[in-house]
Formats: C-alpha cells, structure tokens, sequence
C-alpha cells in the first residue's frame, strides 16, 4: 500500500516538469558518438528513473524487462534513493566507466543538471538516450509519453462523448505559467472549435495551484456558478482526486463529467463507484518497452537515430523519430472501472 | 460591554459582503454554497481561535500552516496504516504531535527569548522540512489509503451544516468563555495590553505566553486531522502559505496585532468575512488574475469599515460617559 503512494508525485513531476516537451531534445547527431565497444544483441542496457521503488517505474520496468527478453539483452535498473540530480549524475558517472555496460536509459531528475555527465558518459562510448523527462542537451534519443497533440485532442474527445458534443465545460489546470499544460490548453482548444464541438463552450479555466484548499474552493464555485455545467477536463493530477471527490461528496457523479490525467491509483476508487467515467495517462509499461528498444536499437546499431528514420519496438509497432531527435509513444491510455485494477502504478 | 460591539460591526461587516455577493449573483446564498462556505471556514476558524489567544499577549505564530502539514500527515498515515483506527483516537493523536510542535514555540519564545516572528518563521521551515521529509518524494497520503468511514466523517452534516462548522463552533465557544470569564484568559489581555504592568500585577507572564503558543499548536493539530477528513490528501504543500490567511482573518475580525484587545468570536466571523469574500469573487465572472488583488483589497475595506464604525462606537461610549 505504502510504496504505491510514491506514484502520486511521481505523475505530479511528469504533469509538470517532464511532459512531453515541444522545445529543443538538442540531441547529437548520431555521428558524434565515439565508438562503441561492439555491443551484440546482448547489450547490456541500465535504465535510471527519478528514484528507485516508485510504482510507476516499477510498471516501466516491467515493460524494459519484456523487451530485454525478446531481444535477448540484459536489463537492470540503477537509480537514486530519492529525487535528486546530483546523486543521479553521479550513478550516471558511476555507469559510464563500467565497461560492460552499453547503453543509459535515463529519465532526469533535472533538465540541465545532468548534461555534464551524460556527456562524459557518451565519451566514453555509451549510448544515451532520456525517456519520460528529458534533458536539454546530449541525449541521442527522448522517449516522450504521449504528444502533446494525443493528449489535448483525446481528453477533448473523451468528454465531448460523453457530453454529447453540447454544453458548458471548464478546465481545471495547475497554474497558469506551466508550459505543458497550456501547451495541452492550446491543442484543446483547438479541437473544441471543430465543428462537432461547436455546441461546447468553455466558461471557465480554474487554477488548483497544486493546493487542495484552493482547487476545493476554486472547484466548488464553478459548480455553484454554473449549476447546469456538462463537464471538466483537468489535465493536472492534482485537480483530478479533488474533483473527484467534491463530485461525489455533491453527489454529482455520473451527472457532471470529469476527464483528465492521473495515476489509476489516485483514482481507481472513483471509477469503481461511478464518480466518472474514465481518465488518462500514457502506458507506463509500454513506455518502458519502446524505451528498452529504443536504447537497444542505437546500442547495437540497429537504429542510427536519424530524424524521419522509422524503427519497429516488438509488439509496440513502428515509430519514426521526429526532426528534433523524439519518438513518441502515441495515444493515450485510458482507465475504467474495467481495467483499472490492472495497474500497479 | 465595548466588546460586544465590536462584534456588531464585523456582522454589518459580514451583511455587507452578503448583501453585495448575493446582489451580483443570488446563488451566494443558495443552500449548497453556504454549506460549502460553512466547511470552507471551519478549519480557518479554529486556527484562527489559536491564534487570537498568541496575537492578544503581542506575539505571532507563523508555523501554524506547517504544524496542520504535519499533524495531518500523522493522521493520514495512522489511517492507513490502520483503516479501523477509531476517529478520536485520530483526532488526539493529531492535536498532540500539533500540541508538541507549539510547545516547541513556546519554549523558544519564552525560555529562549526570542521574539516570536522568528521564531515562528524558523520552525515554520523546520516543520516543512518534516512534511517534506515525511511525504519524501512519494509517501504523500491519497484519498484510496484513507479509510470510507473516516471520508465520510470529512463530509459528514449535522442539521445541514458541516460537522467540521459544528466543532469550529464548539471550540469558538469554549476559547470565547476561557477568554472573557477565567484568571488565565484575563491576563491574556492583560499581557498585551502592558506586559510590564502585568508582571508587576503578579500576572504569570511567562507562563501564559507559554500557554497561548502551546494552544495555538495544539488546535493546528487538531486542524491538521479535519484537513485530512476534509481534503483526503496530504502532500508537500499541503497548507502552505495558509499562516496569512489565518492573519488576514484574525485581523479582519478585529483583533490587535500590537496585542491586548480582540476577541475570538471576532476572529471567528473574520475567517467567514475572508471566505464569504473569497466565495463570492469566485462566483464572479472575474479573471482569476484578478481575483487575488480585489480579494486583498476587500480586506482591505473590511478592515477600514470595522474600525471606522468601532471608532464612531466607541466615541459614542465614552461621549456618552462624560455628559
């Protein structure tokens, strides 16, 4: 039970710092990495998330450790205890001077801090590519969760289902200087002005500022201001338990739609009793294994890391790397009452 | 009888903010929004009770927000660890770390001499780095660990309004009698008034100011396990920030910042002004941007308007003395 609290602030930092991101994964060209010491399909390959024993990465894991058997490489994780990018760089280090290692799949702690040692790390010939949070400079690959585009237009579409593509909706957002979120808030925009959503307006765009007390204030006024609202979207994962919670305390559920992301853990017990419908996030496990692939590939050469070239991951199916050296895992994932139970994460 | 008056004018106060919500949007006074507001203001409330009894002996207490932090932390994760766990065993549990975390406080304002601002500013850190330590990275408490019957309690109504409002009230009651009518609760103002003049009088000084932060500390705690109840989440963050709010209202409900006069009703219907006005202007169809700076001046207003009309009271009174 404890340890999968731990999930809670994970998905907060991916919701937050480490989505998707639109801006420069400046990564190498494929040329400027030194040789690799021959490494075979039995590549060993380390991955290193935020911080060990998190349910989340656990369920990454999970994921890595399919492909790894399917492409007949080792897999083990290396992280630190808790959440800090300076213990992080220095396992990075630690790493990059074992010889048998090949490849680093690393989900960073800090978008800068960690540059220094991932270059020494490439220097000394290992492949290293960033997976659900990214760093600025030096990775050869980001393995994003899902684009920014899959999550505002599915979130959209979700409720306006659910609606009935007419009526009041509002957002429940973090802050207003996230960039994620309002990088999501734009896409969404966007689709509800398409022609089958022309009968949804949005009346209202709160701001939960990550404080339970402010988003149950802020939340609780938008119901009594607008007694006849259809639906929310919060793609925040902390609005999401709050709304839930208020919507079922108000009796709403079933009446007032919710969508968003989180954790299936935060919200497992508000599907089951009906208080919504379904919410989002990406899949965890297979993020792991495209990740896995991903690291596999550029490792043993399989895959040159070059914009517009297209890979196949397994089972996953085939992915093309984009112009600024992403891959994306596509849609995203969504949980009901009837599937819910099947995350750990 | 110059403190009952006091009160009168935070209530026309309070109307005026009603009569102006309600004439923008008449759902203000709609039955589910006062219930809201009723539970909204319930842990302000207490907290601003606690804090009444520190700002009348001319003192501060700024951890107030960490110490619910922490308080609610031990009792989301006594709950969790024991869903079976009995509400009061809950609720003293809470106030106890709470109570410990204000001793803690008093011992540094009496004992170590120092002036309580920063005293308080430094165990607000200190205790925010518990919270921290505490929810480490993940260990944060999440609705589906707590218990059904202990979410229940959180949203449970007594005659339609929120059990949270009925113990907010209980313990108004209760630190409004202590204050007026004990030897303890009259020193109090007495302290604030002249400290040295208190001494002199044979006024425990000391020990009263020990009090006061002992009891501010200790109604965190027990806000700290209704936070619980009420949010079902406790992380890093959880009250930050909430010291001001708690400020503002005992301020707004005319309690003296220099110490000796106010009185906790007062503060108490200051936390219902602040979540009246709160309530409202988010009813409004104000940007959001906007909102923190009318909320600020409303305060603003609210402060003007009470001390405006207790001036004109009192003025009356004493008028009324001489002739």
């Amino acid at each position: 039970m404890r340890k999968s609290v731990l999930a809670g602030a994970a998905v907060l930092m991916a919701l937050t710092a480490c989505a998707p991101s639109d801006s420069d994964t400046a990564a190498g060209s494929p040329t400027d990495k030194a040789t690799n010491n021959a490494c075979g399909s039995n590549a060993k390959i380390v991955s290193m998330p935020k911080a060990a024993s998190f349910p989340y990465y656990d369920a990454a894991n999970v994921g890595a450790e399919k492909a790894a058997k399917e492409l007949g490489g080792s897999f083990s994780e290396v992280a630190p205890a808790t959440i800090d990018a300076a213990a992080q760089a220095a396992l990075i280090d630690t790493q990059a001077r074992k010889p048998d290692v090949c490849a680093l799949m690393i989900s960073a702690n800090d978008r800068d801090a960690l540059n220094p040692a991932v270059k020494r790390a490439r220097a000394a010939g290992k492949t290293v590519i960033t997976w659900d949070s990214d760093i600025s400079e030096g990775t050869q690959l980001y393995i994003s969760q899902a684009s920014n585009e899959a999550i505002g237009t599915e979130l959209v579409q979700s409720l306006a289902e659910q609606i009935g593509h007419k009526g009041k909706i509002a957002f429940l957002v973090g802050s207003p200087t996230q960039a994620n979120q309002n990088i999501w808030l734009d896409v969404m925009k966007k689709e509800l002005a398409k022609p089958e959503n022309k009968d949804i307006t949005v009346v209202k765009t709160v701001y939960g500022e990550g404080q339970d007390q402010k988003a149950t204030q802020e939340i609780q006024s938008l119901l009594q201001q607008y007694p006849d609202i259809a639906g929310m979207i919060a793609p925040d994962a902390a609005n999401m338990p709050v709304a839930a919670r208020i919507l079922k305390a108000k009796k709403l559920g079933g009446k007032v739609a919710l969508t968003g992301l989180a954790l299936p853990s935060q919200m497992k017990n508000y599907v089951k009793d009906g208080t919504l419908k379904s919410f989002a996030l990406w899949d965890v496990e297979k993020l792991g294994y495209l990740s896995y692939y991903a690291a596999h590939g550029l490792a043993t050469g399989k895959i040159k890391g070059e914009p517009g070239e297209k890979f196949t991951a397994g089972e996953a199916g085939e992915f093309t790397i984009t112009d600024d050296h992403q891959v994306e895992l596509g849609p995203l994932l969504f949980f009901t009452k009837d599937n819910v139970d099947n995350y750990s994460y | 009888m110059l403190y009952r008056q006091r009160e009168a004018t935070l209530l026309v106060a309070l109307a005026l903010v009603v009569i102006v919500m309600t004439a923008v949007n008449s759902r203000f006074l709609s039955a589910s929004n006062v219930q809201d507001m009723l539970m909204n203001v319930a842990i302000l409330a207490i907290i601003a009770v606690g804090q009444t009894f520190v700002v009348l002996t001319r003192n501060i207490d700024l951890s107030v927000g960490a110490n619910i932090a922490v308080s609610a932390f031990v009792a989301g994760d006594y709950l969790r660890s024991n869903p079976d766990g009995n509400l009061l065993v809950v609720l003293l549990l809470s106030s106890f770390v709470g109570l410990l975390l204000g001793v803690l406080n008093a011992v540094l304002v009496t004992f170590g001499g120092l002036p309580s601002v920063v005293a308080t500013l430094g165990t607000l850190y200190v205790y925010r780095g518990i919270v921290a330590l505490l929810t480490e990275g993940t260990n944060s408490i999440n609705a589906f660990q707590l218990p059904e019957s202990f979410a229940n309690f959180g949203q449970s109504k007594l005659l339609g309004v929120s059990v949270l409002a009925w113990i907010a009230l209980v313990v108004v009651v209760i630190a409004a009698y202590v204050l007026r009518y004990t030897r303890p609760g009259r020193d109090i103002y007495a302290i604030g008034s002249n400290a040295d003049a208190a001494r002199l009088a044979g006024v425990p000084v000391q020990r009263r100011v020990f009090t006061a932060f002992a009891l501010s500390g200790m109604l965190s705690g027990l806000c700290g396990a209704l936070w619980t109840a009420q949010y079902l989440n406790v992380n890093s963050v959880t009250a930050s920030g909430f010291e001001f709010i708690v400020i503002a209202a005992v301020v707004v409900g005319g309690v003296n910042i220099f110490g000796g006069s106010g009185t906790v009703l007062g503060a108490a219907l200051g936390a219902l002004i602040l979540i009246s006005i709160q309530s409202g202007l988010n009813l409004l169809k104000v940007s959001p941007f906007w909102i923190s700076a009318i909320y600020g001046a409303a305060i603003l207003v609210a402060v003007a308007v009470d001390g405006l009309l207790s001036r004109r009271i009192h003025a009356a009174l004493t008028a009324g003395r001489r002739t």
